[in-house]
């Protein structure tokens, strides 16, 4: 009888830790399978606007000539392919911008787009930039595609590419 | 239990070596077969074959032309197709590819010759194309030109 009653409450326990288990379980699971699916909806619109953010600060960091900054935006690998077709690394272009003859008014973007591909995005749009080199003042409309790649937490910008739009070459697409 | 411990040592930094080669090779690998997509590019041009450029470029595929103007896939097909668009060679000069996992960037310099219009030209160009490995393999995305007007 003892031995049945310590039966029976061995198998309630059993019971009733399978219970718990099993409620953990597919509490663990449905957590885990809302936030799979609340991160693949949501994921794309915000990481297209965290990179929106991002070619915002690079803007800001040019107008202040804050390499700092600039040094966070761009992976090590970086390179960019200037209007007049020469290549820059990293170094080169920090260096472009810590130039005191480079003085940059105002930078912006006119029309901005991203494209998420999972871990790498890539925006295309139209920059516009008041600024004087080397004593000469400059107002250019470029075209560029950048290419960024996801680093953890934040993304950084490995490929940069501008083309000038000629002024005769009104419509911005 | 001291050889034990080199042994096991061994064995986890030969097993690492092995991984980061095997990496290594992968990323290679990688990197070949864009460059090889980037010579077919260059011959789906030379021969106007908007089929074969049809499967080399994602349906996002944005290129934004060394006169500024900013075209689509289908836009970009389009004028390869134009009858008035007679390209005679089609080479990149240097071409450097960096993988990134699933993407990749290809900087170089391409070299062409043709008629356009009429007009014979020979046009040399900086790029840039982005490569994404989706289901259908790699795929060109973005593609940017500028004309190289330094020396």
């Amino acid at each position: 009888m003892c031995r049945q009653r310590r039966h029976i409450d061995h198998h309630k326990m059993n019971t009733s830790r399978k219970s718990v288990f099993f409620a953990f379980t597919a509490a663990c699971f449905m957590a885990l399978l809302t936030s799979v699916f609340a991160l693949a909806q949501s994921s794309p619109k915000d990481d297209a606007g965290r990179i929106i953010a991002l070619e915002h600060a690079w803007n800001r960091a040019i107008e202040t000539k804050d390499t700092k900054a600039l040094d966070q935006l761009l992976a090590p690998s970086f390179v960019a392919v200037e209007t007049d077709g020469s290549l820059t690394g990293k170094g080169e272009f920090l260096a472009s911008i810590k130039d005191p003859s480079y003085q940059p008014a105002e930078a912006f973007y006119e029309d901005i787009h991203a494209e998420i591909y999972g871990d790498t995005a890539v925006t295309v749009g139209v920059f516009r930039i008041r600024e004087t080199r080397k004593g000469k003042r400059i107002t250019e409309r470029q075209r560029f595609i950048d290419t960024w790649i996801r680093k953890g937490q934040t993304w950084q910008c490995v490929a940069s590419q501008v083309v000038i739009i000629p002024a005769k070459q009104l419509s911005p697409t | 239990m001291k050889k034990l411990l080199i042994a096991a040592t061994a064995f986890l930094a030969i097993t690492a070596l092995s991984a980061l080669a095997f990496a290594q090779s992968a990323t290679s690998d990688e990197g070949g077969r864009i460059l090889g997509l980037e010579k077919a590019w260059n011959k789906a041009i030379e021969v106007k074959d908007t089929k074969a450029l049809d499967q080399l470029l994602g349906s996002t595929f944005v290129a934004v032309e060394s006169n500024g103007a900013q075209s689509n896939k289908s836009e970009f097909l389009a004028s390869i197709k134009d009858p008035s668009y007679q390209p005679s060679q089609a080479v990149n000069e240097e071409m450097n590819v960096q993988v990134y996992g699933n993407s990749a960037v290809v900087v170089g310099i391409f070299r062409i010759k043709g008629v356009e219009k009429g007009k014979s030209y020979v046009r040399r160009e900086r790029f840039i194309d982005t490569w994404i490995k989706q289901n259908q393999g790699w795929q060109c995305v973005a593609s940017a030109a500028t004309s190289i007007t330094t020396k």
